[in-house]
């Protein structure tokens, strides 16, 4: 029944239709004359459609995506978790959903609370000094830490730092966000066992280094085990410490960031406290950072404060999800939350021995990457991930990271059973079982979706981003 | 743990399997001295009807009636946006890199892009921004890639919302662009271009206009500098169903109009249109439209080579996670009521705004611009001081005291009238009256 | 062997000078690293280029690339049927798929350069990794 692509709402608009009206009417306003020029092309040609056309294309077209609450969705650093319905049925509360924040804080004081909770939560969660809630999402974190990290050099006259570090297994957000404050960036191997060596961060070591950023646990589920050396020698020169929390998940209760050397992160508030994907956000990325930072803060009043990044106070509606996670779990709820994490990752990465290739040997917390080394017959791992799909998962994160040759990159998360990671491994060993005697089904899958393959070549050369005018 | 998936002795099975007695033997690679050696200290766990009770405690007065705008407007959410956007296939799915598992989402996208296209009169739009603050500063980032050579420099207009301004400044200081206030016709509260060198204009890297700017006042676009490179800012988007397009390089702005709550400010969603001559130099995510293997139309993320996890330090933007789902929302707002729906409910809001207007001018507040508006306008309270807060005694926000942002403006509030003031504007406005008599 | 009346950069560039005039494009071995082209960004004509630096990018679905100039010069034509149909460069990529002509500005660079036996040995080393 649902293998009839939904089309885009653009050809099924019908000009006859009624539409629908927010508003009746009011006779003692609506004779008004208003003095203003109307452009009257129905906004550039946005077509009527009617109510029950409206809700059958958009749950048509719902139908067509994947998403966690079908299965399970093991997105290597994305951290795709179950994700709650009692925080979308808070958030969705009028009184929490509708308050303006130029209203005056009388009526804003449940409000103000629950962000006081969070950021306190937070601190104590990291080890850090200070939070600040505002970022919209965990790029942005990014983005405002390394602005700070920028003020507290141009307060102190290091005018030749400029340079900022990062890993090879790094996020391609932390170059680019060092770059948006100007700095220059230098990309540093990691070592042969998948985490960055001190040895080889040393040479870089000089006195235009602004700052290292650091992913903990990083890409490759791997804690960077000379993460406190790093961080003592960066700040021997005077250099600061960023670590990027996309794995927080993997250490709530078992190593607090602030207390190994980082001077400041980033959360997604969307991968470890459970706030929903969204197929692309919102996301909210609160930073926590020390003392040495607290003057440059977004909100630190400080004349030395790196100003505003988001106009208002942040994304308060992932706030109150935060809350609710976090009061459901509590503080042995939030480790245990990490400990089984590390175990179902570690139980997939043992009953995946003999069927996929690990990336590095090295023991992993929260996900392991492997690599499509040792396919047979032409496949490889863009094939693998599309063949999941027809078994009724979601691939993996492939091709990232970057220094991995066709990277598979899996986290199974706490919130799956061991019966569905079981389910998986069979999968795996299934299509790995195909590769050998039936390549050509791995190589043209998937076979069950609304659509093939997409020809990405093919909207990369002939662009279409809109639908033409009529 | 309540979502933790496992029983002990799956927990059991599955250190056996890989060899280890406990976590702890999961957790060697993290030397001693990092280790948190004491047990967090967070409240909870709290069962699922305790939380609520706890929340439900929690709350306060809230207002009876707002007059607050300024960024954020408070329309009606029709339930079908509700209903719809509260599907799981859209909360709990991930960005759509795996286009035959999301074309609900890429659709969705292209429609989206489509739309916004379409109100603000430009040829493409992306697949949204984090908020309109941070379109804005994104977009004058742009402006230096496209134009090139330029001076270091950007002039905003004063009828630019002052925390965009603020987080434009925050974007430019480390990369050293300057930015320039040109100011506001006191008369009619317009932003007055002569008073600035239209020579420099031109040669700055971008000029910024908002329209209807943070006073209400619908901007003049035949005054805009014709030579100079154009960022529109736009932060009520029911007014853009209206008025005429900016005739700007760039359109950025707020799209919470559209079916997004208030919220407190975030999650909003920010929109970004422009040329499609320029369309490598845009940041953020685009979806194009293409074909699957048998030959059908299908959907796909596209040019990601200007994204951060492509091309790294030289990427358009760092952003990543942007605000799909709030996309969403407007997307299916604007499909329900239809170019001709949200031409009429413009017109609701402008006529609304008129009869207020005209009230409050009855009542001795009288507006401080001349120039055109749309749905929101300056009042002079300055004959009244007591008014806000006797209001507010009565759960009436009057509007938003605008001396927050301009101390030279103490006694000026900033009033905004949506379809929800609509139904009952005689007696909202017979209980300011009332008010207002008493004192 | 490549064609050995012009000259090569590691990068893969190459350059093949005629009077104090040049034509600049890449090899067949970077085209096969780089799959389904979709864009080619060129210099405008009149732009000077120096030597070693990017003078452009080419663009697959999922990577792209900057083309370093081999040498410093002044862009004088750029070729607009390659700009028109990128699958010239799969094709032809030494003679119909030249990207930009250039005028010299300092032809004894031109001696810092790889012969084609020197790039034949780059590509071998590559290809050995």
């Amino acid at each position: 029944m649902f293998t009839i692509p939904e089309k885009t709402i653009f050809p099924r608009t019908d000009a006859e239709c009624p539409g629908f009206d927010v508003v009746g009417e009011n006779p003692a306003i609506d004779d008004l004359a208003v003095d203003l020029p109307r452009r009257g092309d129905s906004c550039g040609g946005i077509s009527q459609t009617t109510e029950i056309d409206v809700v059958r294309h958009y749950t048509r077209l719902s139908t067509q995506n994947f998403d966690i609450d079908r299965g399970m969705y093991p997105l290597g650093s994305c951290t795709m978790k179950h994700n709650p319905k009692l925080n979308e049925a808070i958030a969705a509360d009028g009184y929490w959903a509708f308050p303006h924040p130029y209203w005056p804080e009388k009526y804003l004081q449940a409000h103000i609370k629950i962000m006081e909770e969070v950021e306190r939560d937070l601190r104590e969660v990291s080890g850090f000094d200070r939070v600040s809630l505002l970022p919209a999402a965990g790029a942005h974190g990014e983005l405002t830490s390394v602005f700070m990290i920028k003020a507290y050099h141009e307060d102190r006259g290091n005018h030749h730092k400029k340079i900022v570090l990062t890993p090879d297994t790094a996020h391609g957000t932390n170059p680019a966000s060092a770059a948006m404050a100007g700095f220059t960036c230098k990309q540093i191997p990691s070592g042969p066992d998948g985490y960055l060596r001190f040895e080889d961060v040393e040479p870089y070591l000089q006195d235009d280094v602004a700052a290292i950023m650091v992913t903990n646990p990083n890409t490759l589920g791997i804690y960077e085990r000379d993460f406190a050396r790093i961080a003592e020698a960066i700040h021997a020169i005077d250099g600061l410490v960023y670590m990027d929390g996309a794995n927080f998940n993997a250490i709530m209760g078992i190593f607090q960031p602030g207390n190994i050397g980082a001077d400041v992160m980033h959360w997604n508030l969307h991968k470890t406290f459970t706030t929903p994907h969204g197929g692309g956000g919102p996301g909210s990325g609160p930073i926590g950072f020390n003392k040495k930072l607290a003057p440059y803060a977004p909100e630190s009043g400080d004349p030395r404060s790196i100003g505003p990044v988001k106009a208002y106070l942040g994304q308060w509606g992932m706030f109150i999800r935060t809350w609710c996670y976090i009061r459901t779990l509590g503080a042995a709820g939030l480790k245990q939350v990490s400990e089984e994490a590390i175990i179902n990752a570690n139980y997939l990465r043992r009953e995946l021995e003999g069927i996929l290739e690990l990336a590095y040997e090295t023991p992993t917390l929260h996900e392991a990457v492997f690599t499509d080394k040792g396919f047979p017959n032409g496949v490889i791992t863009k094939d693998l991930a599309k063949r999941l799909i027809d078994f009724g998962f979601h691939p993996p994160t492939v091709y990232f990271p970057i220094m991995v040759d066709g990277a598979i990159m899996i986290e199974p998360t706490e919130t799956e059973p061991k019966i569905e990671i079981d389910r998986f491994v069979a999968a795996l060993r299934e299509i790995r079982r195909e590769m050998d005697e039936n390549p050509e089904l791995v190589k043209s899958a998937p076979h069950t979706t609304v659509v093939r393959r997409v020809d990405e070549t093919l909207a990369a050369r002939n662009l279409d981003l809109r639908q033409a005018e009529h | 743990m309540r979502y933790s998936a496992n029983t002990p002795s799956s927990l059991r099975a599955m250190l056996d399997r890989i060899g280890v007695t406990s976590v702890e033997d999961l957790l060697g690679t993290i030397p001693k001295e990092a280790r948190l050696d004491r047990e967090l200290d967070i409240a909870g766990p709290l069962p699922e009807a305790d939380l609520v009770a706890r929340l439900e405690e929690l709350k306060g007065a809230r207002p009876k009636t707002s007059f607050v705008g300024g960024g954020l407007y408070d329309h009606y959410v029709p339930s079908p946006v509700d209903a719809l956007a509260a599907r799981s296939e859209w909360v709990t799915s991930y960005t759509p890199y795996q286009a035959e598992l999301a074309q609900g989402t890429l659709v969705m996208y292209y429609e989206f892009q489509t739309y916004v296209a379409r109100l603000t009169g430009q040829e493409i739009a992306n697949g949204g921004m984090y908020d309109g603050s941070t379109a804005l500063a994104e977009a004058v980032l742009m402006a230096a890639r496209v134009k090139g050579k330029a001076d270091p420099v950007v002039y905003v207009s004063a009828g630019v919302h002052p925390e965009y301004v603020a987080v434009l400044r925050t974007y430019m200081r480390y990369i050293g662009v300057e930015i320039a206030t040109v100011d506001l016709d006191r008369k009619s509260g317009a932003t007055d271009w002569s008073s600035v060198d239209a020579a420099a204009l031109a040669k700055a890297q971008a000029v910024v206009v908002q329209s209807p700017n943070f006073f209400g006042v619908v901007e003049d676009a035949a005054k805009l500098p014709a030579d100079a490179f154009k960022i529109g800012v736009c932060t009520e988007a029911l007014s853009m169903a209206m008025l005429e397009p900016l005739p700007v390089e760039i359109m950025v702005g707020e799209i919470q109009s559209f079916g997004i709550p208030v919220q407190l400010g975030g999650p909003t969603a920010g929109f970004f249109a422009t040329r499609k001559d320029w369309v490598r130099k845009t940041p953020g995510r685009l979806v194009g439209r293409s074909k699957d293997a048998d030959g059908q139309e299908a959907f796909c993320i596209t040019l990601a080579t200007r994204e951060q996890f492509i091309r790294r330090e030289k990427a358009t933007s760092n952003i990543c996670t942007a605000s799909g789902l709030m996309c969403l929302r407007a997307t299916i707002y604007m499909s329900l009521l239809g170019g001709r729906g949200l031409e009429r409910l413009a017109e609701t809001n402008a006529k609304t705004a008129r009869y207020f207007a005209r009230g409050l001018a009855d009542l001795g507040l009288p507006q401080v611009h001349s120039g055109p508006y749309f749905n929101e306008f300056v009042i002079d309270c300055s004959s009244r001081p007591d008014l806000y807060d006797r209001l507010l005694e009565k759960d009436i926000v009057l509007g938003l005291p605008l001396e927050r942002f301009y101390p030279e403006r103490k006694g000026q509030y900033l009033v905004a009238f949506t379809e929800r003031h609509h139904g009952r504007a005689e007696a909202i406005l017979q209980e300011v009256k009332n008010l207002v008599h008493d004192s | 062997m490549r064609p050995d009346d012009r000259k090569y950069l590691k990068s893969h560039e190459w350059v093949k000078v005629d009077g104090d005039v040049a034509w600049v494009g890449i090899s067949d071995y970077a085209v096969g690293h780089l799959s389904d082209l979709v864009f080619l960004d060129l210099p405008d004509i009149g732009t000077d280029l120096m030597a070693n630096e990017p003078f452009g990018e080419i663009e697959s679905v999922k990577a792209v690339s900057d083309l370093f100039c081999p040498v410093t010069a002044e862009v004088i034509e750029q070729n607009e049927e390659l700009l028109g149909d990128l699958s010239i460069l799969s094709k032809d990529p030494f003679e119909k798929g030249w990207m930009i002509k250039v005028r010299l500005q300092k032809p004894h660079e031109l001696n810092d350069l790889l012969d084609a036996a020197g790039y034949e040995k780059v590509i071998q080393e590559e290809e050995s990794h």
